[in-house]
């Protein structure tokens, strides 16, 4: 059970690990620091074999003449040792791990989120580098943060503060262009009245 | 069926880059690792029962963190109004600048290290673990919560599995822990090079300070031989460390001589050109001794000759602490 060096990859030699605080590597020279624990010494496991079902004892769905050793917590199919998937302490068979049914519960085998705050956060305001676009953007980001709402956030972070920040930010813009179009059109009128009146 | 919304403890060590970052994350029962990427965050467990080994080894990392960017750019900005700014303000800003520049080297080089984890069937990079002291908090929160989990490993595995007696596994909590067994003999603190190596650094220290306000380009030129002197013993010593022919203590002696070197040389270089091209653009002449220069010459002398106490204090108690070896006896 060798145990690679965290810098080149090769095994570091034993009587460095017997002897050093820090295991010096024969490849790369790095004076590695090591904390190896037992399941490093457990002996690999091989797969459970399916046993035969003898006459009147239950038997595996997909396989009918091997024993049934539980049943399928989602669908209740019985499945043998082979078929029999652990899956966050309860056991499914193989169809329903395939067609991931509960995925939505199994926050635990999800390998990857999409970050919808973020980019809430992130849209508006770098928006403000080319402003004008912000009319678009502005109220963009406030419909997307009320479509994103109760999407779910990353799985480390709790709190929806980003969205809030970008409903802020993207109303302000909005309010801040709408004022923008009142006032151009104040201006505009006010400039034609002083412009009728002048003609008269 | 483990909760839907499991509560996770965030662990030692942080990387925030621009489009990417890392970080990791104690659950109830595995370490979640995270990696962003743009708007996505993937994540990899690690559970605590597969755990076979984390390994930490020390080599350079090059970081810059968005916030440490954001500053660096605010602070190199403030730069382009360095001509409205009095000399000594000009020249602080470039000794600030160099500074910084030398201590994020510094750090990178001497504090950089790689962490993986090891599983039966996997063996990953922890990339938020790139400094020593980040990878030394991490293995003191996580080690326990392993060996909680699984016991713990004899002090002697590594040997007795040279003996093919396989290693004596402790499955409660309260045995020796691997890293707590008996260190070899260290490397000796003294060899003959880094004699000559703290020799060297008194020796400049005082030249330097008897001759600091000399004009004569004689001592001038004895300054600049010893120092060359002075940083050849340092790469010589620094080569001796990583045979591991010395010990850590003469290394990291060696390590601030050379930084202090460098920065001297960058600073004493700006504040030169600085203070005569403002005489030069004011109508007056060149000088060819300024008092920061001497300043800082003064202060580097002072220090090294701090560093050639050090490291004749590390000499000398080698001298007569080291363990004779088989040879000797």
């Amino acid at each position: 059970m060798p145990v690679p060096c965290a810098r080149c990859d090769s095994p570091l030699p034993l009587w460095e690990l017997a002897s050093a605080s820090a295991a010096v590597c024969t490849s790369c020279g790095s004076r590695n620091t090591v904390r190896v624990f037992p399941s490093l010494f457990a002996a690999p496991t091989t797969p459970a074999l399916p046993e035969s079902a003898l006459d009147g004892e239950a038997a595996c769905f997909d396989h009918p003449s091997k024993r049934a050793v539980a049943a399928c917590h989602q669908c209740g199919r019985f499945v043998c040792q082979l078929c029999s998937v652990e899956f966050g302490g309860q056991v499914w068979c193989p169809a329903c791990v395939a067609a991931g049914k509960g995925s939505g519960k199994a926050v635990y085998l999800e390998p990857s989120r999409m970050l919808f705050d973020s980019i809430a956060l992130t849209v508006p305001l770098a928006s403000l580098i080319f402003w004008p676009i912000t009319i678009i953007t502005g109220p963009g980001t406030v419909v997307f943060s009320a479509m994103t709402w109760k999407r779910p956030l990353s799985l480390v972070r709790k709190s929806r503060w980003r969205f809030m920040v970008a409903i802020l930010i993207g109303l302000a813009e909005t309010i801040g262009w709408l004022w923008l179009v009142i006032y151009s059109w104040e201006q505009f009128r006010m400039g034609a009245g002083m412009g009728t009146n002048g003609s008269r | 069926m483990a909760p839907a919304e499991e509560k996770y403890r965030r662990l030692p060590g942080r990387r925030r880059g621009v489009i990417s970052g890392a970080s990791l994350w104690m659950g109830q029962d595995h370490i979640l690792m995270v990696k962003t990427a743009w708007f996505r965050e993937e994540y990899k467990r690690f559970y605590l029962r597969d755990i076979q080994a984390i390994v930490v080894a020390p080599g350079a990392r090059f970081y810059i963190s968005i916030p440490v960017l954001v500053l660096a750019l605010a602070w190199l900005f403030s730069g382009f109004f360095m001509a409205f700014w009095p000399t000594s303000v000009a020249i602080g800003w470039i000794a600030g600048t160099t500074a910084m520049l030398a201590a994020w080297l510094g750090v990178s080089i001497a504090a950089g290290c790689r962490c993986r984890l090891y599983t039966a069937v996997s063996k990953d990079e922890l990339p938020s673990v790139f400094r020593t002291w980040t990878a030394r908090r991490f293995l003191r929160q996580v080690q326990p919560l392993i060996e909680q989990v699984q016991g713990t490993v004899d002090a002697g595995w590594a040997e007795a599995e040279r003996t093919s007696a396989g290693p004596l596994l402790h499955q409660g909590p309260g045995a020796m822990a691997p890293m707590e067994r008996q260190p070899r003999s260290a490397a000796p603190s003294r060899t003959l090079a880094s004699d000559l190596f703290a020799l060297t650094l008194v020796v400049t220290s005082a030249v330097g300070l008897a001759t600091v306000g000399s004009a004569d380009i004689f001592w001038n030129r004895v300054n600049t031989a010893l120092t060359i002197v002075q940083l050849a013993g340092a790469v010589v010593v620094l080569v001796q460390y990583s045979r591991g022919n010395i010990g850590k203590a003469m290394q990291r002696v060696a390590v601030v001589s050379m930084l202090l070197t460098g920065v001297t040389f960058y600073v004493q270089t700006f504040t030169f050109a600085i203070i005569n091209g403002a005489r030069i653009g004011s109508g007056l002449g060149p000088m060819a001794q300024v008092r920061p220069y001497v300043m800082v010459h003064q202060v580097t002398y002072g220090l090294n000759m701090l560093l050639g106490l050090i490291s004749a204090v590390i000499t000398l108690r080698g001298a007569y602490s080291d363990e004779p070896d088989i040879i000797k006896d």
